[in-house]
């Protein structure tokens, strides 16, 4: 079984742009991604980079002024091209998503079983009791404690880290191959955030599932993830292997962020941080976008766009100074 | 912008500043909602009947023509005759007096009052705001137009009675509005700040918490007016309002009570009347709204 | 239980206001030339001339016994008076009501699924025309289109059966119905406005639920919630609006009977008319509130 085999979800020049009263912004200007099954994915950037957008134009979850073109391929199929009909036979049963808010994100009104049940429904595969048992399967898959009670109570009855629980066992219970979660610690306590965390990977390991995890934390991508996606403006300017990337950087932002964690440098040192602003949509630099904050910015990155270069076999970096990256070693 | 003004003055030949100031203005209109340009121009044309009808009113409403009564619309009554043979479109024109002046009238005091007492209340707060509290809930939830047949059944029938019957119940709804504005005004940290500077409470209101607090009750002014237009000729109507023989719409229908059947027009045109006017007054409060930036 | 105080708030002032009401029952039933014995005698016949609070005691323990006392104009017992004419204003606001939100719920959805869009603002227009009519005017122009030219109703009036007073009463519900619609509407569409973009509302199509689901049961079922509170604060205006559709309708019903009621001072019905509007309002808000409590859970803590 070749790589290209496992690939689940290939995405190739994804551009998203927005019809706004000021013109046609830009939020994705060329995103390319591949996903394999069984890894965990993070897709890590700062706000505005453009992680969420990637993440809700795979199913076409946009606002109505969203314009996308690329292609988005899934097991082979293109997303792009579906209708929205079609597309919703994908969405909940195949591509399943989860947000940042579950507070937000469930319906105020209904209680989590009949939450459940929605999606257990679209299965078609069980009656009222055999929905009831599956319901009380998933809340314990996920860790909910008192189950039966849990499935009356309502959304505002639950504390934070059990409504995204509660957020996952509905995800799960259409049984998807691909879940997706947009920030789903960051709303979150540490302790909860380090919980959810490790109920996401044993989903993984136990039912097989395929995980892109979105969100500005590094530490994060750096104790679940796999393999990262580094987004800045619009476009993946780094992707590779966690462990990789993380202790060669190859992208000057990637480099940036890294050195600006806290507790990545010595003891008494002046907190690293980049300067400046992330470019605004509507004001996008020609070149490289993160020229403008770059410490090891050339004349070329001002007017060029660099391409994505292999600097291993699945190490790929889009900036002209990968070379000159390898040779800076800071401590971790 | 400069070099464009100076650029077209040399090439068209400088023009006079009045020339200037009319293109600035008409420049000007072009940015202002189209909601707020539609209603003005209704209100204005209801405003020029009102205070000029007899540019506008091909008849004198009060002559009587037996020779042409009851006619349906026709090119020389447009609106038609009542009974009298009086012309309708005359009728109706000069009667947009009575009901521009219950538009204003009617809205005047409770909006001076209202606002007055909203601000006090809404800035001082304590038991004023309690009591105020309760009044609000009694006359919000009783229907406003029982409310006044019932003070007019105290005064009697009758245009003046009826302003007083409005101006008693009507003002309420202002000093909530303002009421509302001026306590998020009050709270917020740059009336704090002027606090703290030693400023009085009488310059705090004047200068800082009622420019803000004004514009969305001035929005509510106008949609008020039209609320106004609406319960005079419904009054009228009744008999309670405008008394006839005083020419207001809800009178002239009322009139006309007896002809339904037979002559439409009677009822119909004054009808109309009374709907465009209280249209250009919404329009106007919502393209307010819109140009003020006030949340509706 | 706040209630009760209210009542008796109520009460209160309605008696005294009536009291105050220039101009008598007595001169406005014998006339002016009325002779200072008979004039006496009525007054001793209907309890006038007792001093204020003796008769605002005995008025207390009167409605508390059910006795509202006997209409000077009509010379009937009051509540009978009232019972006799409840039913016609009930259901007119009942059609009215149910109308209303027949028209007002599918048009707010369709102006807010295509907002800013023509359907939305040909929608918004028609009903910013409704909301700018007088309820006579409307209740007119029905008359005159539908009773008196196309003769399909009758041209007011209420009927002896039960049918046959659905059929009098749907001009004027219409009418009622078509300036309540109106304010319906516009609340409606900027709740399932709100809704629409609603975070759970996205979580509901990740999901994979059929737009018509998401849009019915989530959408929806969560903008009518703010709407129900809405229907019943407006009972205020519906009953307003009753009076004005019972007069161009001639239908004998409750509303038009308080008007003339302050006219002829004829305190006992004024006094019983006031209490039972406020009892009839109150109640409305109860419902509400009960109904409220049902549909969104978030209430009932």
């Amino acid at each position: 079984m070749s790589a290209e085999d496992s690939t689940l979800l290939d995405i190739k020049g994804l551009c998203v742009s927005f019809r706004t009263p000021r013109g046609e912004l830009f939020a994705l200007r060329g995103v390319d991604l591949r996903v394999n099954a069984g890894e965990i994915l993070g897709l890590v950037g700062e706000s505005g980079s453009g992680k969420s957008v990637t993440l809700r134009a795979i199913t076409r979850l946009l606002r109505a002024n969203a314009r996308i073109s690329g292609h988005i391929v899934w097991r082979g199929q293109d997303l792009t091209v579906l209708s929205e009909a079609e597309l919703s036979t994908i969405r909940g049963r195949q591509i399943a998503t989860i947000f940042q808010e579950p507070m937000t994100a469930l319906n105020p009104v209904m209680t989590i079983g009949q939450q459940i049940d929605e999606s257990l429904n679209l299965l078609r595969r069980f009656d009222a009791r055999g929905r009831r048992k599956r319901a009380l399967e998933l809340m314990g898959l996920v860790g909910i404690a008192s189950a039966e009670r849990r499935l009356h109570s309502y959304p505002f009855e639950f504390s934070g880290g059990m409504r995204q629980r509660a957020m996952i066992a509905i995800a799960l219970a259409s049984e998807p191959v691909l879940l997706l979660a947009d920030e789903p610690t960051t709303a979150l306590d540490v302790t909860i955030q380090d919980q959810i965390l490790k109920l996401l990977g044993g989903l993984v390991d136990d039912l097989g599932l395929t995980l892109v995890i979105v969100t500005h934390d590094l530490g994060v991508v750096a104790e679940t993830c796999e393999n990262v996606c580094v987004m800045y403006a619009g476009r993946v300017v780094e992707r590779g292997p966690v462990a990789e990337v993380f202790s060669n950087p190859r992208h000057a932002y990637t480099h940036a962020l890294l050195r600006s964690v806290p507790g990545s440098g010595r003891a008494r040192e002046l907190l690293a941080y980049i300067p400046g602003q992330p470019p605004r949509l509507d004001s996008m630099p020609s070149g490289c976008a993160f020229a403008p904050r770059c410490g090891y910015c050339e004349d070329r990155c001002l007017s060029e766009s660099p391409a994505a270069v292999a600097v291993s076999p699945d190490h790929v970096a889009a900036c002209f100074a990968a070379g000159r990256l390898a040779e800076v070693r800071e401590p971790q | 912008m400069t070099d464009d003004v100076a650029g077209v003055k040399e090439a068209v030949g400088a023009p006079s500043q009045t020339a200037w100031r009319a293109v600035g203005f008409v420049r000007s209109i072009h940015r202002l909602p189209a909601s707020l340009i539609a209603g003005g121009v209704i209100t204005a044309l209801l405003m020029l009947a009102a205070l000029a009808p007899s540019l506008l009113a091909p008849y004198d409403p009060l002559t009587f023509d037996y020779m042409a009564l009851l006619q349906p619309p026709s090119f020389k009554h447009p609106f038609g005759t009542d009974q009298f043979g009086r012309d309708m479109l005359s009728r109706t024109i000069w009667a947009a007096t009575i009901d521009a002046q219950i538009a204003v009238l009617a809205t005047l005091g409770p909006l001076l009052a209202g606002s007055a007492i909203g601000l006090l209340v809404g800035y001082y707060g304590g038991v004023f705001d309690i009591v105020f509290g309760r009044l609000v809930d009694l006359v919000v939830t009783f229907p406003f137009l029982v409310l006044v047949i019932a003070i007019e059944a105290v005064l009697g029938p009758g245009l003046v009675n009826m302003y007083i019957a409005v101006g008693v119940v009507g003002w309420v709804f202002y000093a909530r509005l303002m009421r509302v504005e001026v306590r998020v005004l009050r709270d917020l940290d740059y009336v704090a700040a002027a606090r703290v500077l030693g400023y009085g409470d009488l310059r705090i209101l004047s200068r800082h918490i009622l420019p803000n607090a004004a514009r969305p009750v001035f929005v509510y002014w106008m949609t008020d007016m039209a609320l106004a237009i609406l319960l005079g000729s419904s009054l009228g109507y009744l008999g309670l309002g405008a008394q006839p023989p005083t020419a207001e719409w809800g009178v002239i229908i009322s009139d006309a009570k007896n002809y339904i059947s037979q002559a439409w027009w009677l009822t119909v045109f004054p009808g109309v009347a009374i709907v465009i006017a209280g249209i250009g007054f919404s329009l106007i409060g919502d393209g307010l709204a819109e140009f003020l930036d006030v949340k509706r | 239980m706040q209630i009760v105080p209210t009542f008796l708030l109520i009460g209160v002032v309605v008696f005294v206001i009536a009291r105050l009401l220039p101009g008598d029952p007595i001169s406005a039933m014998l006339g002016d030339k009325a002779t200072d014995e008979a004039v006496t005698r009525l007054q001793q016949q209907l309890g006038l001339d007792r001093p204020l609070w003796v008769q605002f005691w005995l008025f207390v323990l009167r409605v508390l016994h059910g006795d509202f006392g006997t209409s000077i104009a009509f010379h009937v017992p009051v509540l009978s008076l009232i019972a006799e004419r409840l039913p016609a204003t009930l259901l007119l606001t009942g059609m009215a009501s149910l109308i209303a939100v027949t028209i007002a719920v599918p048009l707010a959805f369709v102006a807010a699924t295509n907002a800013n869009r023509w359907p939305d603002y040909l929608i918004r227009a028609v009903f910013q025309v409704g909301l700018s009519s007088p309820i006579f005017f409307v209740g007119l122009l029905l008359l005159i289109v539908f009773a008196a030219e196309l003769r399909w109703f009758p041209v007011g009036g209420y009927g002896d059966t039960w049918p046959d007073r659905v059929y009098h009463l749907f001009l004027p519900a219409l009418t009622l119905a078509l300036s309540f619609a109106a304010v319906l509407m516009r609340n409606l569409r900027s709740a399932i406005l709100d809704t629409l973009t609603a975070e759970f509302v996205d979580f509901a199509r990740a999901k994979g639920l059929p737009r018509r689901i998401v849009l019915f049961r989530h959408v929806l079922g969560n903008a009518l919630i703010s709407t129900v509170t809405l229907v019943g604060l407006q009972v205020g205006v519906l009953l307003g609006g009753a009076v004005i559709t019972e007069t161009v309708f001639a239908v004998p019903g409750v509303g038009r009977l308080m008007v003339d009621s302050i006219f002829s001072r004829d305190y006992p019905l004024i006094e019983a008319l006031t209490l039972v509007l406020a009892v009839l309002v109150s109640l409305v808000f109860l419902v509400t509130d009960l109904v409220l409590m049902w549909l969104d859970p978030r209430v009932a803590r």
